[in-house]
């Protein structure tokens, strides 16, 4: 019994680790996909996220049957609580890579616009920041999960820099009205990948604070904490 | 505690042998003796009763009953023993302890053991607790056939307390010797097992010692001892322990050496498909610091496919073969074996190299055929059209002459460049001849060369380098870096900006920077603009005029000198543009 219980455990972890390994995945292709204009790459990042979806339902299911049948304890409640919590912001994260994706395919339709290094950086910060999150999970870090609003910070930070830097270009664009719409239709269009970035880096947030009821039962969500500590 | 287990059983036996060694014999000699003494007993008694009847016999006859009891109370307490006439009745007619009138009072006696054997056999004697004095009596009778009294039988009885008091004796002995063997028997087996303890306390420490890995312990036991031969072979076994163990822990080492010195990432897993053992080189691979023991392949990479491969292995396929990029541009081709006790082994070798190589000579021939085709193109529709008389004569073939010699030029500035590059790659294997050169020089003989372009675009220089910096490079060499460099920032400026040149010197280098406020490089190109024909944006960087060869050569050239080239984009600070940075080592400033 305890040993069948621990095995549904471990699969139950596996499932959400391989779950975030395709949510990794599917950001770091999305964002590549943006970056190089690849069609075929976002157009691979929109039919993968079944994969997720799937594995966002198997995790449900896995944890429902533990708390079912094997009335889990304290620390083992935390966590089948906690994977089913994880599992859901994982499966909206690889919903917004979805939508970078889309956004992305439409881009490609049109010339490029001029480079923005504060996207750049803004993807590197939410790549980074999902890959904490996931680690401190793995990890069991709570440090480390604290150290995710830190991240999210900056993330936002960035966000607002390429808010600013799309606005200016579409009020500084050319007059002839034709190019005009183009102009704004790719600028918001990257408005809103950025949104979506930074709406993947909110999730992975919380994917930490997650991490820290696990780990150590305490809530941190909606509470200041002390950054000198980590 | 099984030391005492043992002495108790050894005590225990020691009284299982004792007990009934002591105590049959004893039983027997007992029984024996108790025959005898009522065997000499009674015969005792038959002689009293014969004596008393030749008394009997030798006197002249009693007047009356009362005259008999008389003599026989006088006879008893001469004997200090009772004496009894019985008639034939079974009545009572005299007695040496009942005087003559109580005698009426007496029970009929016919029914007494010894009667009714007198009666029939002549004599008998009988064993008997006697109520009347209240002790164990022996009975002796007698038929009686004498003129001197009334027919019927002589009784005598004798009491006991003699013989039972010698038999108790023999008991009490007998109990004082069984204990006396308990107490002896214990303080033995007391002792013999202390005797024994002793050497089995110590080679019980020892034993334990060598089973907490102190295999130095040895046993010292007197030879003679009957544990010299047990400590013997326990010595022999810890040597050859400790042997084996050294053996082990040398083999050890040295597979932990080549497992350490691999370049390939190692990892072990047991049955269940948890890490058992890792080298250096995969927890490189893995960042897992400290370690990645105990813990499931997916945990550690976060890749399912490296986890498929060792759950299939794990099921019973023998051997599977990945190739799998990790942490987004690292490929390994990952190799999981099984092995015989259930586990598996996964090797990590990384050929990233040769994939990236593999990309850039399939690129380079590309790029190449490709460049050189779209002049060539050119050329070959505006000659077709010269070919037809009337555009020959017309004005426009000057102007389709020029183009065909501005593409020509394209051309052979492309293979001039390619031949360039060829070159230096040569003569970076062989070494090339540095001299002590001023930078500063160099670069402005660079600037010259392109300044007719910088002009036309209205771009300004900014140079920042101070009037003399010596570093060790080739004259030609350095000059053609700046001029690509410099070539590179005037084409991908807007008009009207600023180019800045500046250096940051320290003792051993000096870091040469050329900054425009152009474009800049997306950070995802920025690893791979040093590559022949690389381009960022195909379009734009042609229609600008580019060979595709020159941070290639620059490259090269710098690599030559033995510095290092890389890219900043944007600068810091900056939200545009880009800075290339190129150092050499510095030269001994014997000028200044």
């Amino acid at each position: 019994m305890e040993r069948h219980f621990i095995k549904t455990l471990d699969d139950l972890k596996m499932t959400l680790l391989n779950m975030a390994a395709l949510t990794q995945r599917a950001i770091e292709k999305a964002t590549q996909a943006y970056l190089n204009r690849d069609e075929g790459l976002a157009q691979a990042v929109i039919e993968g996220d079944r994969e997720v979806n799937n594995l966002e339902l198997k995790v449900d299911q896995i944890a429902l049957k533990l708390l079912a049948l094997e009335q889990p304890m304290a620390r083992d409640l935390r966590f089948i609580l906690g994977t089913t919590k994880i599992s859901n912001e994982l499966e909206r994260i690889a919903d917004q890579a979805v939508n970078i994706a889309e956004r992305t395919l439409f881009l490609c339709q049109h010339p490029p616009l001029d480079h923005i290094p504060a996207m750049d950086r803004l993807i590197e910060v939410v790549k980074s920041m999902l890959d904490t999150a996931i680690t401190s999970f793995v990890e069991e870090n709570t440090q480390k999960a604290i150290k995710l609003r830190q991240m999210d910070d900056i993330a936002d930070k960035y966000t607002l820099e390429v808010l600013q830097v799309l606005i200016a270009n579409m009020v500084q664009s050319t007059p002839a009205t034709e190019k005009r719409i183009v102009n704004a239709r790719r600028s918001v269009q990257t408005i809103i990948i950025s949104r979506c970035l930074e709406r993947a880096g909110d999730l992975a947030t919380n994917i930490g604070e997650h991490v820290a009821f696990i780990v150590e039962a305490i809530n941190i969500k909606h509470q200041k904490v002390d950054f000198d500590q980590s | 505690m099984k030391s005492i287990r043992f002495r108790t059983r050894l005590l225990l036996s020691f009284w299982l042998i004792l007990i009934p060694a002591l105590c049959l014999p004893a039983y027997y000699i007992y029984r024996t003796l108790e025959n005898d003494i009522y065997k000499e007993a009674t015969a005792n008694a038959f002689t009293q009763l014969e004596f008393i009847h030749w008394l009997l016999n030798e006197r002249p006859a009693f007047d009356n009953e009362q005259a008999l009891d008389k003599w026989c109370e006088d006879l008893g307490a001469q004997l200090h023993y009772r004496i009894t006439i019985i008639a034939a009745g079974g009545r009572v007619i005299a007695d040496s302890d009942v005087n003559y009138p109580n005698i009426n009072l007496l029970d009929n006696h016919s029914d007494r053991e010894e009667i009714i054997g007198a009666r029939k056999f002549g004599q008998a004697s009988s064993i008997r607790y006697s109520f009347t004095i209240g002790r164990n009596l022996i009975y002796a009778a007698k038929n009686i056939n004498t003129p001197n009294a009334p027919s019927g039988v002589l009784r005598v009885a004798i009491p006991l307390s003699s013989v039972e008091t010698r038999l108790a004796y023999f008991g009490h002995r007998f109990w004082l010797i069984l204990f006396i063997m308990f107490i002896l028997t214990t303080l033995l087996g007391f002792f013999l097992t202390r005797k024994l303890e002793a050497p089995i306390l110590e080679i019980i420490q020892t034993a334990t010692a060598i089973g907490e890995g102190k295999y130095e312990k040895r046993l010292d036991m007197d030879a003679g001892s009957e544990f010299a031969r047990l400590s013997e072979c326990i010595n022999a076994m810890t040597r050859k322990i400790q042997q084996d163990i050294r053996m082990i822990t040398e083999q050890k080492q040295e597979l932990e050496a080549v497992f350490g010195g691999m370049q390939e990432g190692v990892m072990l897993l047991d049955q269940e498909g948890k890490i058992k053992a890792t080298n250096d080189a995969l927890t490189w691979i893995a960042k897992c610091m400290p370690s990645c023991v105990g813990h499931r392949p997916m945990e550690v990479f976060l890749n399912p496919e490296i986890q498929e491969a060792c759950n299939q292995v794990l099921m019973g396929k023998d051997m599977i073969k990945r190739k799998i990029a990790l942490n987004n541009e690292i490929v390994y081709e990952v190799n999981v074996v099984k092995i015989p006790d259930g586990g598996a082994v996964v090797v990590f070798h990384d050929i990233s190299e040769l994939v990236r190589l593999e990309k850039v000579r399939q690129d380079f021939v590309a790029n190449v055929s490709h460049e050189l085709r779209t002049p060539l193109t050119s050329i070959k529709g505006y000659a077709e059209t010269l070919l037809n008389e009337k555009f020959r004569t017309s004005d426009q073939a000057d102007s389709f002459v020029t183009t065909i010699i501005k593409n020509a030029d394209q051309m052979s500035n492309i293979v001039n460049d390619l031949l360039e590059l060829t070159k230096l790659q040569q003569q970076q294997r062989k070494a090339v001849r540095l001299s002590t050169v001023n930078a500063a020089l160099c670069f402005s003989s660079a600037w010259e060369t392109v300044m007719p372009m910088s002009n036309e675009k209205g771009i300004s220089l900014d140079n920042r380098l101070p009037d003399s910096v010596w570093v060790t490079a080739d004259e030609h060499s350095l000059i053609q870096v700046f001029r690509n460099l410099l070539d590179n920032a005037i084409r991908h400026s807007p008009t009207d900006t600023k180019i800045t040149v500046f250096a940051e010197i320290t003792q051993a280098a000096a870091t040469f920077g050329v900054q425009d406020e152009g474009t800049g490089i997306p950070l995802q190109h920025q690893k791979r603009i040093f590559e022949r024909f690389y381009r960022v944006d195909n379009e734009r960087s042609r229609a600008s005029g580019g060979t595709g060869l020159g941070l290639s050569i620059c490259r090269n050239a710098i690599f030559g000198m033995g510095g290092k080239i890389w890219v900043k984009s944007p600068p810091d600070d900056q939200l545009k543009g880009s800075v290339f940075y190129f150092s050499l080592n510095r030269a001994v400033d014997f000028l200044t």
